[in-house]
């Protein structure tokens, strides 16, 4: 058994419509599901995408349900916070994806010639690009090159692989492609 | 009995920063950016979400559009369902998440000026 959150703001999709009632599904399920997509839903926050996004953690989806809505949540008016459980066997019309193990496989090699995930910064520009509100200035620092070739200066190298991965790990992501059933959803917390 | 419990969460208490936007300049003119809400507290350490507050033809919106700050990204609903009159709805439609999109880098920018996490360190 294992027990996912979804937040829903005031406004948001899953705040007009009842999971409860409906089940939960992607807004674009007929879309191939790629881990292009995948990084473009988690990275970019694509809406088009055929996967739904659940987290492992509670505090998670209640940061989603009061901050990301289009008004203040009250105890009149508040906003809400799924519940998902989901057994085994897991429902046939449903799929669950770990983003770190669907990215992992495609993960260029260390000799590889293309562009690695890996950034060329310096030890702080992974709190920028955790961070780019409050950290802002480690994430447009100029990446420090070995002697002799400096080239054109620039920022760190930073892929939508890397990004996809800190998102991830931020939100304790699990995607959901297909349908979530309604008898999957157990509950949906008031909060405000 | 009913599978369903329904469960009232009065979550810690926070504060609101507001931050002006007059000065953003709107790539259309039936859209004005007004003011971004950035919320912070104590007990949440940093938040990566705000709202943006903005008039459409001439009139200010009670509904703001939230924003992922850290994915640059909005909520994609936030666009859809703002108005009853069709005609209203299906111009907003049509212009607002380009318009909105193109904003981002202001947007980001005007809140990582301000320093709110030294408000709760």
């Amino acid at each position: 058994m294992a027990i996912f959150y979804r937040g829903a703001g005031i406004g948001t999709y899953w705040h007009t419509h009842d999971a409860r009632q409906t089940g939960f599904v992607a807004r674009a399920p007929q879309v191939q599901s790629t881990v292009d997509r995948l990084m473009l839903h988690i990275a970019r926050g694509t809406v088009n995408s055929p996967f739904i996004s659940l987290t492992r953690s509670y505090g998670i989806a209640l940061n989603y349900a009061n901050f990301f809505g289009t008004e203040v949540p009250t105890r009149e008016y508040p906003a809400y916070v799924y519940e998902i459980e989901i057994n085994e066997p897991i429902p046939p019309v449903l799929k669950l994806l770990d983003p770190i193990k669907e990215l992992a496989p495609i993960l260029p090699p260390p000799l590889g010639v293309h562009l690695p995930y890996q950034h060329d910064g310096g030890p702080a520009f992974l709190l920028g690009v955790v961070d780019p509100i409050n950290m802002r200035k480690f994430l447009t620092q100029r990446a420090p090159q070995p002697p002799a070739s400096a080239g054109t200066p620039r920022t760190p190298n930073l892929t939508i692989t890397l990004e996809t991965l800190v998102r991830t790990l931020r939100d304790a992501e699990i995607l959901a492609e297909g349908i979530i059933p309604e008898s999957c959803v157990n509950h949906q917390f008031e909060v405000y | 009995m009913s599978k369903y419990q329904t469960q009232s969460i009065k979550t810690a208490p926070y504060q609101i920063h507001t931050i002006s936007l007059k000065q953003l300049v709107s790539g259309n003119e039936l859209i004005e950016f007004l003011r971004v809400e950035v919320p912070y507290g104590e007990a949440y350490g940093r938040i990566p979400f705000a709202r943006v507050l903005y008039a459409f033809n001439g009139i200010e919106q009670e509904k703001a559009v939230p924003i992922d700050l850290d994915k640059g990204a909005f909520s994609d609903s936030s666009f859809e369902n703002v108005f009853e009159d069709e005609a209203l709805e299906r111009t907003f439609r049509e212009i607002a998440p380009t318009v909105f999109r193109n904003a981002v880098p202001q947007i980001v920018e005007a809140v990582s000026k301000v320093n709110l996490s030294g408000q709760y360190s």
